[in-house]
């Protein structure tokens, strides 16, 4: 019978290092937003992300969720969302989609704001 | 000293784990500011004090036609105000969201977001 060859020590670092990467990228671009934005920056509470929706609303009023242009008919009645939009985005523009998302239900808006430097 | 080697490679791993759980919760967690849109709406023949102020789009902050600084503003926003605050249509999402985290340090009673042209 032939002896087993030992595995040399580093081989599970490499792979447990390859591993992290992978998915330290897989989380980087999941949370790329749909369109390039310069979200407002303020002092705010922290808040996980992970269960609540989010939508993004770029300069122009165009809503975007996961990735998908979406209108704001097409938004789910939902008791919570979390909105990030463009510093530059006029208040004419914002103020009737919080307006509708009011109406469809929607009882707290997270607006979410950049670390203040 | 084949033992402490193996030992030497676990203790690596979970420290590679350790940094990517670290990254990965500093991703998905933001910083937003809530706006409650259920208590928005003004309630008729409440006690407390209705408060009106504009926003204006150079960030500066009206009360009856005049500028109030924010020294000035803490009486009248002490007091759990219901406040409506009109914002000019051409003011950018950072000062509005830069004045909202200025009245989160207030006891309102409710807060209404209108436009103004």
């Amino acid at each position: 019978m032939r002896k087993k060859r030992p595995t040399p020590p580093s081989a599970l670092t490499d792979i447990a290092f390859l591993l992290l990467l992978f998915f330290l990228i897989m989380a980087i671009t999941s949370f790329q937003t749909p369109v390039p934005l310069d979200p407002a920056q303020a002092q705010a509470q922290k808040i996980d992300l992970s269960t609540i929706p989010t939508l993004y609303i770029a300069k122009d009023g165009k809503i975007y969720q996961e990735g998908k242009l979406i209108t704001i008919e097409q938004v789910e009645e939902k008791p919570s969302y979390s909105l990030l939009a463009d510093r530059a985005t006029g208040f004419s523009t914002i103020h009737p989609i919080i307006e509708a998302l009011k109406n469809k239900g929607v009882e707290t808006l997270h607006l979410l704001v950049e670390e203040q430097e | 000293m084949r033992k402490r080697r193996e030992l030497g490679q676990s203790s690596d791993i979970a420290f590679l784990l350790i940094i990517f759980f670290l990254l990965l919760s500093g991703v998905t967690a933001s910083q937003s500011l809530d706006l409650n849109t259920s208590n928005s709406s003004i309630l008729v023949g409440e006690a407390q004090e209705h408060l009106e102020l504009t926003l204006k789009q150079d960030e500066t902050v009206l009360f009856q036609d005049r500028v109030l600084n924010n020294a000035e503003l803490t009486p009248f926003l002490n007091q759990k105000p219901h406040l409506t605050l009109s914002i000019e249509a051409a003011t950018d999402w950072q000062t509005v969201v830069s004045f909202l985290s200025l009245l989160e340090q207030y006891p309102l009673s409710s807060l209404s977001l209108e436009v103004v042209p």
